[in-house]
């Protein structure tokens, strides 16, 4: 123990035997450290926020269906006649937190055009406690949990086929019934998107009266959406089908995967330049010190004990650095968190687009506890990594010393 | 003069050889960083080249010319007449090819469900010089001018109405006067193109069977509601918006049109600045200190130099020549490696299906590309040799200054 503890103060004075350029050394492994976690931390804060307002707004954490209603093969396509009602789900405490739908692939017609969009019902109280659609309403009023055949168009489509608020709009569609499903709506509220492609898609009314015109028993609806938006496991429903939203928007899935791929691309790249650099620095060090190195072995020391004292130097270092840098990751994260940073700054100032929404590209960040131990884990590796050359050179030129 | 910058040119590469690991060593890491920076924002570079060639296959061109009630709420009642004068205009080499459409909203009603399409009534020989649906033709056969009811419809919507060439498509919409109507269509051809809501979504007439239907009368002429066009890039295509100066049509980039995507390649930009910001201050902090080490190293060699003579004027020449030198290995080496592994993978390209278990995306009506082919151009090209310059020359004139501060110091 007290050669281990005589190692470590060896080591620790031949670390601070050149400040400056231990200084340097450490600075740049404090501030590649400090950065890779701030960027995970960004990447992590950045695609959860964005996804965040994005799913809160309409589309939901996850839905509860009828296990034939989203074609497995493709998602984007749906059985209207397979419809679900609260008799089939077992844990009634869902109910709280998810809200009722039934859509209806319909056709709109106005003045001078018939457009297809996505009808939902909605079940107002429930809908209003649980999503933001209602703030999305810019013009006009959202629909009244007391209304009937009201309707709410998307800004877009509602300039296309030329309509304003208080006029009717033609719906047709296919009732479940097989009938052709077609009644007149009042235009109550227009839905603003910030201009997306979904303003074009959309339409919504009350869950009766979509109910009415799809020819539904009042008990049956398609979905049951949830907003919870805490990481807590899918629920575990037998004979329906939980789907989340990763599965439901694979396209937005798949740029978050993306993105949080790319940001540890990014992270090893700069581990792998950083540890380059620290491999030069440490060879010229150790190559410095050779001729100490060979005296030492002339009064006794052991090429083991060398190597020892090398590799103890080098992680007190990495240690160090690891202790500042996640110090300096935390601080760059908590900067961030009191001052969000708003994404325009990569789009040139525009606003982010995602599924025909536009967001506000504002983020907050969080620390992520695991990556706390998952980046010094990296570092270590590649301080190990890093030294193995020097090490080798320096320690069998200095054995000869006998 | 000149044998004296032969000289100090001589010495400066001896002294890199001098100490030929250490050097090649921080030659290495400039280069392995610019190796793949490089590398990663060429693959972004494919990826967005792709993006934005899916985009301008989706009938939309780089450019588009639309007549202004069009423009704004997309209504085809007031179609422009396409004129001798305008077609002279469009004649401009730096436009590749255009096709004057006329754009009708319809939907369509059967047993297997519904779909909402967009019929463009065309001219099918300027079409087939802008988009190559004709080549894509799987059954049946495109349509020609004069057809009066023919239709070709994309292999997607084929499938899911199970159409075949020759069955009857009823299209339903709403007329010039704003009538319901519904017209009966000949599916002449099922194309394969570009993704599956463009397969799903586009089906094309020609000119004649479009303003039969919707304006009730064949006119003769070609009209328009927008001219779609292709032009090398959108860089490239400025001239257009001078092209009509006293007329009221309003041009449109495919960014215009399909602002999700555009914003994902600004998206992709910024990120791609961004990397490069930081991988130029990595590389810049990592190897400060070895450039500095290697000159501190030859401090009493510059000692011993003054007192033969030379002046500190003569180690700065020397050590701008260490620099340009340098450079010019490091540059070679990053090129080298460049041209290999990009050379390559251009040809082979990167699966990035991975991500999403082979499935493929559609995302804002395009297919999202799962194999990239990265793309490296000469802008990129000469972004490295400043990258390499401003590193390596930042790095190096900043350790000949700290040396040379303590020599004068010491002196």
């Amino acid at each position: 123990m007290n050669q281990f503890a005589f190692l470590v103060k060896f080591s620790y004075r031949n670390l601070w035997r050149n400040p400056k350029r231990t200084f340097i050394m450490l600075a740049s492994l404090v501030i590649g450290t400090g950065f890779i976690l701030w960027d995970l931390n960004f990447s992590e804060s950045g695609s959860k926020e964005m996804m965040k307002r994005f799913l809160v707004q309409y589309q939901g954490n996850y839905q509860i269906t009828n296990i034939d209603y989203y074609d497995v093969k493709n998602r984007k396509s749906v059985n209207n006649y397979k419809t679900l009602s609260d008799d089939k789900i077992s844990d009634k405490s869902l109910f709280e937190l998810t809200t009722k739908r039934v859509t209806a692939p319909v056709f709109i017609s106005g003045a001078s055009k018939t457009l297809g969009v996505l009808l939902s019902g909605l079940d107002i109280k429930r809908e209003l406690e649980l999503s933001k659609l209602n703030e999305m309403v810019k013009v006009g009023n959202f629909l009244s949990a007391d209304g009937n055949k009201e309707i709410i168009l998307g800004k877009k489509l509602a300039e296309r086929i030329n309509v304003k608020i208080g006029e009717e709009v033609g719906v047709i569609g296919q009732a479940l019934d097989g009938s052709v499903a077609n009644d007149l709506f009042k235009v109550v509220g227009l839905l603003d998107f910030g201009g997306g492609d979904l303003e074009e898609s959309l339409a919504f009314t009350q869950l009766s009266t979509a109910q009415e015109l799809m020819v539904m028993p009042p008990e049956n609806y398609h979905q049951r959406v949830s907003f919870d938006m805490s990481e807590k496991p899918l629920p575990e429903l037998d004979g329906v089908a939980v789907t989340s939203w990763e599965t439901l928007l694979p396209e937005m899935s798949v740029s978050v995967r993306f993105i949080d791929k790319f940001t540890w691309l990014i992270c090893i790249i700069i581990m792998v330049v950083v540890s380059l650099g620290l491999s030069n620095t440490l060879m010229i060090t150790f190559l410095e010190r050779e001729q100490e190195f060979q005296s030492l072995n002339i009064i006794g020391a052991r090429a083991s004990w060398i190597t020892k004292s090398l590799l103890i130097e080098v992680f007190l270092l990495g240690t160090l650095a690891i202790i500042f840098g996640d110090m300096l990751g935390w601080f760059l994260t908590y900067l961030c968190h009191i001052y969000p940073i708003n994404i325009a700054i990569f789009t040139n100032g525009k606003p982010i687009i995602m599924g025909g929404m536009v967001l506000m590209p504002t983020v907050r960040l969080y620390s992520v506890a695991r990556y706390y131990w998952e980046v010094p884990l990296m570092i270590y590796l590649f301080i190990a990594l890093t030294m193995i050359w020097p090490m080798i050179r320096v320690v069998r030129r200095s054995s000869h010393a006998i | 003069m000149k044998s004296e910058n032969q000289y100090l040119f001589k010495f400066a590469w001896k002294s890199i050889r001098r100490n030929a690991g250490r050097s090649f060593f921080i030659g290495f890491s400039v280069s392995l960083a610019v190796v793949i920076a490089v590398w990663v924002v060429s693959v972004f570079e494919g990826l967005n080249f792709q993006i934005e060639e899916a985009v301008v296959n989706t009938n939309m061109g780089f450019y588009q010319i639309q007549e202004p009630s069009f423009a704004k709420t997309t209504d085809s009642a007031h179609p422009r007449e396409f004129t001798k004068e305008i077609e002279q205009k469009l004649q401009d080499k730096r436009i590749s090819s255009y096709s004057p459409e006329l754009v009708l909203d319809s939907n369509i009603s059967t047993p297997e469900g519904s779909a909402s399409l967009v019929a463009i009534g065309i001219d099918p020989i300027l079409h087939g010089k802008f988009l190559p649906l004709k080549t894509n033709i799987k059954k049946g056969e495109f349509i020609s001018a004069e057809d009066e009811n023919s239709v070709v419809i994309g292999e997607e919507l084929a499938k899911k109405f199970q159409f075949k060439p020759g069955d009857q498509l009823v299209l339903n919409f709403q007329d010039v006067n704003g009538e319901l109507r519904s017209e009966i269509l000949i599916i002449k051809g099922i194309f394969h193109f570009n993704s599956e809501s463009f397969e799903k979504r586009f089906i094309y007439l020609s000119q004649k069977a479009w303003q039969k239907i919707y304006l009730n009368h064949d006119s003769g002429k070609i009209f328009f509601n927008r001219i779609p066009m292709v032009t090398p890039s959108l860089a490239a295509g400025e001239f257009i918006y001078k092209l009509f100066p006293e007329s009221d049509l309003k041009v449109k980039t495919w960014k215009n049109l399909n602002p999700e995507m555009a914003v994902v390649l600004e998206f992709h930009d910024g990120i791609i600045r961004f990397f490069f910001l930081v991988i130029g201050i990595t590389v810049l902090m990592t190897i400060l200190t070895p450039v500095q080490m290697l000159w501190q190293e030859r401090f009493k060699e510059l000692k011993m130099l003054t007192i033969l003579g030379v002046s500190v004027k003569k180690f700065w020449k020397i050590g701008i020549f260490e620099i340009i030198q340098m450079i010019f290995v490091s540059s070679i080496l990053s090129l080298v490696f460049l041209v290999i592994v990009i050379g390559i993978q251009s040809r082979t390209g990167i699966d990035f299906r991975f991500l999403n278990d082979g499935v493929a995306i559609d995302r804002a009506g395009i297919k999202l590309p799962g194999i990239i082919y990265p793309l490296l151009t000469q802008a990129r090209i000469f972004s490295v040799f400043l990258f390499v310059i401003f590193v390596l020359g930042f790095s190096y004139i900043w350790s000949i200054h700290r040396t040379l501060l303590r020599f004068k110091v010491e002196q």
